[in-house]
């Protein structure tokens, strides 16, 4: 089931208008499989047998859902990974507007005891877990939360290759290698990626703003359990 | 292993900023930042743990970057550093340059992964911002090329570097001889600029290159000219640990750092990026890289070499001199060098103008037949415009010489030299003196040591004077070989003099010039034979000798002796290029006060120009600037102007002043008093600051500043003590005042122990001046590290102090040094040295040999001979052997303890000249015309008096002293013609300067034969009796008779209480 968006915030919308849509693979999952999407667990395929990952939903209505930490003999030990290489193709001077719509949860929450929190990266990256820098979020799970994340890509991503929008669920351990084997999910609803136009912004501080390459914000609520 | 990690993880992180340098200056952030960290992604491909790391600026100030962020105690293995701290702390780079106020930057550290949670300690550190901003030559560091102009050359290789290919003392009109950078910077500040660059074999004619005077493409040009510099380490004339500073070597084809002063590069803030643009002016110069570095921080070269911080000096307060120049109004000159950096507030101190190096014939015309005057016409007009007198320099000398006159034939060279001539006479109309020859015998130009090697043009001019030298040499008795070498010293110097007699007007006085001779007597012979040549023909007008600092070296006396020798020949005299260096503040006001009125207060010397007065002083290394560029004065040009404009407060001498070795801290000892220098009162509302400045006793009183008060500050021993004293009354200050306090009670006088422990630092000792050894403070040892460079085969550490008596002294030194040193045959020698007034003369200890471990040992100095002894300026310690070949190890000494005991020293009872052997230093008084003389048969000193004065004056100048209670025995022999004529005689003491105050004994009536009277000296109400500095005799006339006979003064003796 879906859950509830209590907001979305798109930087730079007051900025930037709509061209096309730009290639991004059964971003809503609406073929209810993975296709398009690269899935990962403890740097191999996740094995079979796992819950690794997994569709929610049926056709069209259909999301993926990364598990960690639920102590099934395959499934992941460490982190499962799901990512797609983005398609930038378009005009020299366009930009790109990511959005990112999921949700997390874990079984046990901060005041348990025995809580070692999950938690997640989700942002851009080269398709091997290595975020570009600034341009990331990450938080434990603790409880559930819903997100909607928008990110602008300025015009240094037109045309470029190598560049990924990726999910990556980690298990939460303690310095001791200890873990409490109570999952937690990241549950992807939609990613969509726009091609937009930015109007000639001449002010060197504006476009150094801009040249950073993307920002993001999101909003989020803990979820009464 | 180590040490060579650390190495290498720096060197591989610097290598990013800063191509060439092997280490730099980080240290931890100060500012108020969050440091903020994530749980660890995995780097799939690497299998490595990446934790971002967010750092914020939480302050209100932009920090300035580069940065990188510190590792430390992390429980897994760090992974794919950038580099490890010289701690051996692994480190990430940041990229950001700067955090402004409220902004984030991150980066990324990275882990071998293993499945645990992370643990680490992370540390944001930028590079210290007195660390200088790199920028090379041809873009790289800080810098972009953004264009270089076709007369530019680039070498590739380490260093790479831009050559400019072409000599124009012209501004550029083009951008062909521009080079232009782009320059990011770390932060806004503003800069001073340093350059590693090296001047070409035609030193003069390589050595210059223009730099903007700010940021931008329509900037001015400022003419660097002339470069002096810091030779970098393993090049010729490096000196470790040298300040780069202005000045410095003139050493060509090695790589260097200078200092450009004049011009501060300021960015702004938000404007971090800036253009810089430099240009070419003279080809032969290469120019491998600049640094900017914030204003007001100094560099050592190795601290430039290595890009290492340097340190802040805190810019003295900024003062603002009043004219009109000190001599004016007086009857002869105090004047300067002009212009570029020394024209800043020229004309509030001095009324004589002679052009530095825009004078020298090299700088002139740098080119065949192409005269730049720019520095020349300065100057002159810097005279003519405010009624100076104009003194030139140079006209011909051996150094700074146009490269292409060498290679001409003599012919053409002496065409060249008389366009010369011509040329600078016909640009300045007016000019007052001029210097026809420099260095005459130091630097003659012939073609030693790369000279222009057109001494044999100027005997071309006139061959027949070299006909004459020879007859007139051979006249005297040579042969003709010594005179042909004789005649060979002079005869180019009287042509060369004989061409400006015959091309100035008659209104421009003809000067010699040369440096060291007052301070040797075989060149002041030397300079006495040659003006006497020179006046036989007409050609001279006055003479001059330069007053270096290394020119003035010796006792006063013998200065003193050689400067009237001079004046004998009489023609006025001028000091040509005084400076006297300030190793400290102190050192040099003292010397100034040595040696300045001497010169100032002899009849003979006309006029006296300062080499210098501000930085770019061409001994600024040396200390030997007198101000700064923004006005404020050292002590020594706050005396000097004071002593010149006859303006200086003076301190009442109270004598010698007693105490006990029973009183307690806080009694007074002695109320000073001061006058003005008329012995008035001040007038109220003026502020008067009493201070002691130094003397063996400044740690033991203390004064009142406010009063002038003397109290006892800590326990006292039966010993003898001095206080460098000095009043400031307004803007000027007094001289000082060398107060002698003995302190008396019950006991056995005690000697004076002075401890070297170097437990909290070196306490002033260091390694000598123009050796390699360094002297660092090791605070573990608590002992002073002497860094040996065994490349030579002693190791000379010196302690400097105020001149002191070492007779009696003892000194005991204790070191450690290891096995390998004792088995490499290192020995230990102590030696004490004076200072200048003593030509540092060094007298040693026996050789000491070494034992494993702590040795100690003791050394009692004894005079040389020539009384040096009573004069010491350094305790030093020399440590002997041939240990180049050992390992490195081998270079560490400790000096743990350095004691020096003097014996206390009761002043004299009683002092007496008999004349056994010699006059004794008596003379004729400055001013008068007898001559003294030693008759050697009656063993008395002989006064040839001139009686066209009523009276004889006699004097022995002596260290100042307290007079008060004293007896003084003449004894003279007179003949009975004086007797008849009616000759009378009356003893007298007298001050030093600036008053001279006599206070005369009864006139003597006289008997034919010997006669012996004394006088007691009573204080002429001013406590004049306590700083005699003169006792003399005095023989009144006029005679009727007995005139031509002399007078022999058999015996004084000087009976104390």
């Amino acid at each position: 089931m879906k859950k509830l968006k209590y907001a979305v915030l798109i930087l730079g919308c007051a900025l930037t208008s709509q061209l096309q849509a730009a290639a991004i693979t059964n971003g809503d999952f609406a073929t209810c499989d993975f296709s398009g999407w690269q899935q990962e667990s403890d740097f191999g395929a996740p094995l079979a047998g796992s819950n690794d990952l997994s569709i929610n939903g049926s056709t069209p209505n259909c999301s993926a859902q990364m598990n960690v930490d639920f102590g099934g003999a395959n499934d992941a030990f460490v982190y499962t990974a799901l990512s797609q290489e983005l398609d930038l193709s378009g005009a020299t001077d366009s930009s790109f507007l990511l959005t990112l719509d999921f949700d997390v949860s874990s079984d046990l929450t901060s005041p348990d005891p025995s809580f070692i929190a999950d938690y997640f990266f989700v942002g851009i990256s080269n398709g091997t877990g290595n975020f570009t820098s600034g341009l990331f979020t990450t938080a434990d799970v603790d409880g559930s939360l819903d997100y909607n994340l928008s990110f602008l890509l300025d015009s240094s991503f037109a045309n470029q290759n190598g560049i990924f929008v990726e999910f990556d669920l980690f298990l939460g351990v303690d310095l001791d290698n200890r873990t409490d084997f109570s999952g937690s999910s990241l549950n992807i609803n939609n990613v969509s990626l726009v091609e937009v136009a930015v109007p000639q912004v001449p002010e060197p501080s504006t476009l150094a703003i801009f040249a950073l390459g993307l920002a993001g914000l999101a909003t989020y609520r803990k979820k009464n359990i | 292993m180590k040490i060579f990690k650390t190495f290498n993880g720096t060197l591989c992180a610097l290598l990013l900023l800063f191509p060439q340098l092997v280490m730099a200056d980080w240290v931890d952030v100060q500012n108020d930042i969050t440091i903020s960290t994530t749980r660890p992604s995995i780097d799939r491909a690497t299998r490595e743990y990446i934790v971002y790391v967010t750092i914020t600026n939480s302050g209100t100030t932009t920090i300035p970057g580069p940065f990188r962020i510190l590792v430390a105690n992390a429980n897994l293995t760090v992974s794919s550093e950038d580099g490890m701290s010289t701690d051996d702390i692994p480190f990430f780079n940041v990229a950001s340059q700067e955090i402004a106020s409220g902004d984030s930057i991150e980066t990324k550290v990275r882990f071998v992964f293993d499945r645990r949670a992370i643990s680490f300690d992370a540390t944001l550190q930028n590079l210290d911002p007195n660390t200088a901003t790199y920028v090379e030559a041809e873009g790289g560091g800080a810098g972009e090329l953004l264009y270089m102009g076709s007369e530019f050359t680039l070498t590739d290789g380490d260093p790479s570097y831009v050559s400019i290919n072409s000599t124009d003392a012209n501004e550029p009109t083009d951008d062909n001889r521009v080079v232009q950078l782009g320059i990011t910077f770390p932060q806004a500040a503003n800069y001073e600029l340093y350059v590693r660059l090296r001047v070409g074999p035609d030193a003069a004619n390589d050595d210059s290159f223009f730099s903007p005077s700010g940021f931008g493409v329509n900037n001015g040009w400022i003419s660097i000219n002339s470069i002096s510099g810091f030779p970098a380490p393993g090049e010729s004339g490096y000196q470790p640990n040298e300040p780069v500073v202005g000045g410095g070597s003139s050493v060509t084809q090695v790589w260097k750092w200078v200092k450009l002063a004049g011009t501060v590069y300021t960015v702004p803030e938000g404007e971090l990026t800036q253009t810089f643009r430099f240009a070419g002016r003279e080809d032969g110069l290469d120019i491998d890289k600049f640094a900017f570095a914030q204003e007001g921080v100094l560099f050592t070269i190795e601290e430039l070499e290595s890009g290492l911080a340097g340190e802040v000096v805190p810019p003295p307060e900024p003062f603002v001199p009043q004219g009109p120049p000190m001599a004016d109004g007086k009857d002869k000159f105090v004047g300067g060098v002009c212009c570029g950096r020394q024209a800043v507030n020229f004309t509030a101190y001095w009324n004589q103008v002679t052009p530095e190096n825009g004078g020298k014939w090299g700088s002139a015309e740098p080119t065949r037949d192409v005269f730049n005057w720019t520095e020349l016409d300065q100057a002159y007009n810097m005279a003519k415009d405010n009624g100076y007198i104009y003194k030139h320099h140079v006209l011909v000398w051996g150094n700074q010489q146009p490269s292409w006159i060498s290679a001409l034939p003599a012919t053409e060279q002496l065409e060249e030299i008389l366009e010369w001539y011509n040329a600078v006479n016909d640009r300045y109309a007016d000019i007052d003196f001029i210097e026809v020859v420099n260095e005459f015998d130091n630097d003659p130009p012939n073609s030693a040591n790369n000279g222009p090697g057109y001494i044999d043009a100027l005997r071309l001019f006139a061959p027949e004077t070299t006909t004459e030298l020879i007859s007139h040499y051979v006249g005297l008795g040579m042969d003709q070989s010594a005179a042909a070498a004789q005649a060979a010293r002079f005869d180019w110097i009287i042509n060369a003099f004989q061409m400006a007699r015959n091309i100035f007007p008659a209104t421009t006085k003809l000067m010699i010039n040369e440096y060291s001779v007052i301070n040797t007597g075989s060149r002041t012979s030397l300079m006495i034979e040659l003006v006497e040549l020179l006046d036989e023909r007409g050609l001279i007008d006055a003479i001059g000798f330069q007053g270096h600092a290394f020119s003035t070296t010796g006792n006063n006396q013998n200065m003193l002796d050689n400067i009237d020798r001079l004046a004998a020949t009489g023609f006025d005299l001028y000091v040509t290029e005084l400076d006297i260096d300030g190793p400290t503040d102190l050192i040099q006001l003292m010397d100034y006060q040595r040696l300045f009125p001497m010169f100032w207060n002899h009849p003979a010397i006309k006029g006296i120009t300062m080499w210098g007065y501000l930085p770019g002083h061409w001994r600024e290394n040396q200390g030997a600037h007198l101000a700064f560029e923004n006005g404020a004065e050292k002590p020594a040009l706050v005396w000097l102007k004071g002593y010149v404009r006859g303006v200086l407060p003076l301190v009442t001498a109270p004598g010698n002043v007693e105490t006990s070795n029973s009183v307690t801290a806080g009694t007074a000892v002695v109320d000073l008093e001061t006058t003005t220098i008329n012995g008035s009162a001040h007038p109220d509302g003026e502020t008067i600051t009493w201070s002691i400045l130094g003397g063996s006793g400044a740690e033991l009183f203390a004064i009142d500043a406010n009063t002038g008060e003397i109290t006892v500050s800590a326990g006292l021993t039966l010993s003898s003590y001095n206080l460098l004293v000095q009043v400031q009354v307004g803007e000027y200050i007094s001289t000082l005042l060398d107060l002698n306090i003995t302190v008396e009670g019950g006991g056995v006088p005690e000697p004076t122990v002075i401890t070297y422990d170097f437990i909290s630092g070196l306490q002033g000792w260091r390694g000598d001046y123009g050796t390699t050894t360094v002297v660092n403070h090791n605070p573990a040892e608590q002992a002073a590290e002497i860094v040996a460079d065994w490349s030579v085969t002693s190791q000379n550490v010196i302690g400097q102090i105020s001149e002191t008596d070492y007779t009696g002294a003892s000194i005991e030194y204790t070191i450690r040094v290891t096995q390998a040193q004792v088995d490499a045959g290192m020995t230990a020698q102590g030696y004490v040295q004076t200072g200048a007034q003593g030509s540092y003369a060094r007298m040693y200890g026996p050789v000491v040999p070494l034992t494993v471990g702590v040795n100690t040992f003791t050394f009692n100095p004894t005079d040389n001979g020539n009384n040096d002894i009573t004069i010491i300026e350094r305790v030093s310690l020399q440590l002997n052997g041939s240990l180049a070949a050992t390992p490195a190890e081998l270079d560490t000494i400790l000096l743990d303890k350095v004691t020096v005991t003097l014996p206390f020293i009761a002043p004299p009872t009683t002092v007496e000249y008999n004349f056994l052997t010699d006059a004794e230093g008596w003379r004729n008084d400055y001013g008068t015309n007898s001559v003294v003389g030693y008759d050697p048969a009656a063993q008395a000193a002989e006064i040839v008096p001139d009686w066209s004065a009523n009276s004889q004056n006699l004097i022995k100048q002596i260290s100042q002293a307290d007079y008060a209670g004293t007896s003084i025995e003449y004894t003279i022999t007179v003949t009975q013609a004086q007797v008849d004529g009616g000759l009378t005689a009356q003893g007298y003491v007298q001050t030093g300067d600036p008053a001279y105050v006599r206070m005369y004994g009864p006139v003597e009536p006289l008997v034919a034969g010997i006669n012996t009277f004394s006088f007691s000296p009573t204080d002429s109400g001013s406590g004049d009796i306590a700083i005699i500095e003169r006792i003399a005799l005095q023989l009144n006339g006029p005679l009727t008779d007995g005139t031509a006979d002399t007078i022999l003064l058999d015996n004084v003796t000087i009976t104390f209480p």
